[in-house]
């Protein structure tokens, strides 16, 4: 078990590219971090600078208190899991699962302890002489983790597992991933494009995003208190809903909406009084009907019922948009005007101008 | 008229393959019946049955005192098998080194090995025979063997290197993490599953190597090291009247080639079309 330490990590390819950008994070033991962003943020390159798959331009890189930056992969103690399995063909399952610990020179029946408890683990005994070939997407990934399992590795690492998986089997490996860290206590990272599998499995959730940290935080903290727009539309599905509003006092209106600021947010907005800022609120924090200080109104345009929750696709004045999420029990038909009330404790306001930062991270602040 | 269309084109398939088998064919089944035939039948009724039907020269072709056939099957043998081993081991680390290994260059270097398959043998054969010469390998298994495998390996690395290139960078990753380095990988992973391609560039390599008259010829001067196919030229001008005993030495400098080639056809297609067809 081990603590992972990046110290502004860089990466920059031979061609000029700078993919990671002064990347710091302190994984604690135990810990099941997530790095999450659009594809082309830098995540998987970060993974694979941990793994000792990529070289790090510059920064540190320490496992269990170590320097490992020029440290081969098969001595930095970790096991990764690949997206296509990459398990060896010709090997079967036994074999492929033994291959790590037989180059390391373990004695064999030590191995086939490992083994058959790693099956175990995993419920795949009845598998362990077949061929790659013959397994199922699902199972081909549960040899994989079987793979990085046997080895107890002082860190896994997960390079987006569940990608080639479909959406039902995806959600089954997810708890079975789950499970496993709560049963291995090891510390694990994962990458991930896909921002359920990040709330769900992670203690920590990196958001990455053109090789920059966006933020760095407990899945909920990122979901209910993003540092910027990038992080507030990232997290959460359906996501963020975004309009543009001008700040008049203690009143935030624009694209037919007006929401009643409280004390708090008034005072984070001052100096933002008369300019226009990005009002962002989550569907669930819209309530249909009644009277209240922040509403809006506006024509339904798609239902999309999903049995326990409904999703509303509303418009606003024909230009802008906005998503709603709601309980059953209301028979919504198309074209039906709505009135909408917008829990204002719950929103957040978005400076619309980019901030540069010195490092070269542009963003869009949450102001509150 | 779509499936009228399609019988059309089976059946002009059909004549065309079984009159190309028919021509392939004829030949070897003349020279395995010939032998077993008498010089005046042979003379009088080309395409009969054989009768009287006889074994002799068969017997006499491998008895040891009438003809070196088994001397001539162990040159070729012993060229052969080293041929083609040199090819395979060589062409598997060049392609790998030109497919997975990233150095300055390397395109370059590939493209010159691709020049030799633009280079016909005969055309070398005059410095060739200089250079066996000046390195003593003049009538030595060496100076046969060297030269085949270097003529086939343009070819072989080219087939090898686009097999190797199709093997996932990801298996590559996770060897590397698994504890192995280049050589391991290449040794434990890619070469077992290359094993269509390898054996595809052996066959080849044997096939050529077995039938290889005209650089045999050129090196080996003694008939201790002559290979079958002189063999074959050496007992056809020692028994020049005796046809019979000719076909049937043929026949059997023949059977090991096929039996090769009858194992390993399917070997053959798949490592052939592997490399050019995106799976």
């Amino acid at each position: 078990m081990a603590k992972v330490i990046l110290k502004d990590i860089n990466k920059v390819y031979s061609n000029g590219f700078h993919a990671v950008h002064d990347v710091n994070i302190d994984i604690n033991d135990r810990e099941f971090v997530i790095l999450v962003g659009p594809s082309g943020c830098g995540k998987s390159t970060t993974l694979r600078m941990i793994a000792g798959l990529e070289e790090i331009s510059s920064g540190d890189l320490y496992i269990d208190e170590k320097r490992v930056n020029d440290v081969h992969p098969k001595d930095r103690d970790i096991a990764m899991v690949f997206q296509n399995y990459a398990l060896y063909p010709h090997m079967s399952i036994y074999e492929n699962m033994a291959f790590g610990l037989k180059m390391r020179k373990v004695p064999k029946d030590e191995i086939d302890k490992r083994v058959k408890e790693a099956a175990q683990i995993l419920h795949i005994e009845n598998l362990l002489s077949r061929k790659p070939k013959q397994l199922s997407g699902g199972q081909r990934q549960r040899v994989a983790l079987g793979r990085a399992i046997v080895r107890n590795p002082k860190v896994f690492l997960f390079d987006e597992p569940l990608s080639n998986l479909d959406a039902k089997l995806r959600g089954t490996m997810r708890v079975e991933i789950a499970r496993l860290h709560n049963q291995l206590q090891a510390t694990m990272i994962y990458v991930t494009h896909d921002q359920i599998e990040a709330m769900t499995l992670g203690d920590k959730v990196v958001v990455m995003k053109d090789g920059y940290i966006q933020q760095m935080d407990t899945p909920m903290n990122l979901y209910g208190n993003p540092v910027n727009k990038f992080v507030a539309g990232f997290m959460g599905t359906p996501p963020m809903n975004f309009q543009n509003v001008t700040i008049k006092g203690n009143v935030a209106e624009g694209s037919g909406i007006k929401i009643t600021l409280t004390d708090a947010q008034m005072a984070k907005l001052k100096a933002y009084d008369g300019k226009q800022v990005s009002a962002g609120f989550r569907p669930e924090n819209l309530h249909i009907g009644g009277e209240s200080q922040s509403t809006t109104t506006g024509t339904i345009e798609v239902v999309e019922t999903l049995g326990s929750e409904i999703i509303l696709y509303v418009s606003l004045n024909g230009e802008n948009r906005i998503v709603v999420k709601t309980t059953p029990g209301f028979n919504f038909k198309l074209n039906d005007k709505i009135t909408l009330n917008i829990n204002a404790e719950k929103c957040h306001f978005f400076d619309n101008e980019e901030t540069v930062h010195p490092s070269g991270k542009v963003e869009n602040i949450c102001i509150v | 008229m779509i499936v009228d269309g399609n019988k059309t084109a089976k059946s002009i398939q059909y004549t065309l393959l079984i009159a190309l088998a028919v021509l392939t064919l004829l030949p070897m089944l003349l020279a395995l019946v010939g032998g077993f035939k008498n010089l005046a039948q042979l003379r009088l009724d080309l395409f009969g049955w054989p009768d009287p039907f006889l074994w002799e020269n068969y017997v006499d072709v491998l008895h040891p005192k009438r003809s070196r056939f088994f001397l001539s099957l162990f040159n070729s043998m012993l060229i052969m098998s080293t041929t083609v081993m040199l090819g395979v081991i060589l062409s598997s680390f060049a392609g790998f080194a030109l497919s997975r290994i990233k150095f300055p260059g390397r395109e370059l270097i590939f493209n010159f090995f691709l020049v030799g398959l633009l280079f016909p043998p005969a055309v070398a054969i005059l410095p060739l025979y200089v250079q066996l010469k000046s390195m003593y390998l003049l009538d030595n298994y060496f100076g046969v063997i060297l030269p085949q495998v270097a003529f086939a390996l343009p070819m072989q690395i080219m087939l090898v290197r686009s097999f190797f290139k199709q093997i996932p960078m990801e298996l590559e990753e996770s060897a590397t993490i698994d504890g192995c380095t280049q050589l391991q990988f290449l040794v434990r992973i890619v070469i077992p599953l290359s094993k269509p391609v390898l054996t595809t560039i052996a066959i080849l390599a044997m096939v050529g190597s077995w039938n290889s008259y005209f650089l045999p010829l050129l090196i080996l001067n003694s008939e201790k090291y002559f290979t079958l196919p002189m063999g074959v030229m050496s007992f056809a001008s020692q028994y020049v009247y005796n046809w019979p005993l000719v076909l049937a030495y043929i026949t059997l400098a023949m059977v090991p080639a096929v039996i090769f080639y009858m194992l390993a056809q399917k070997y053959i297609i798949e490592g052939l079309t592997s490399g050019a067809v995106k799976q």
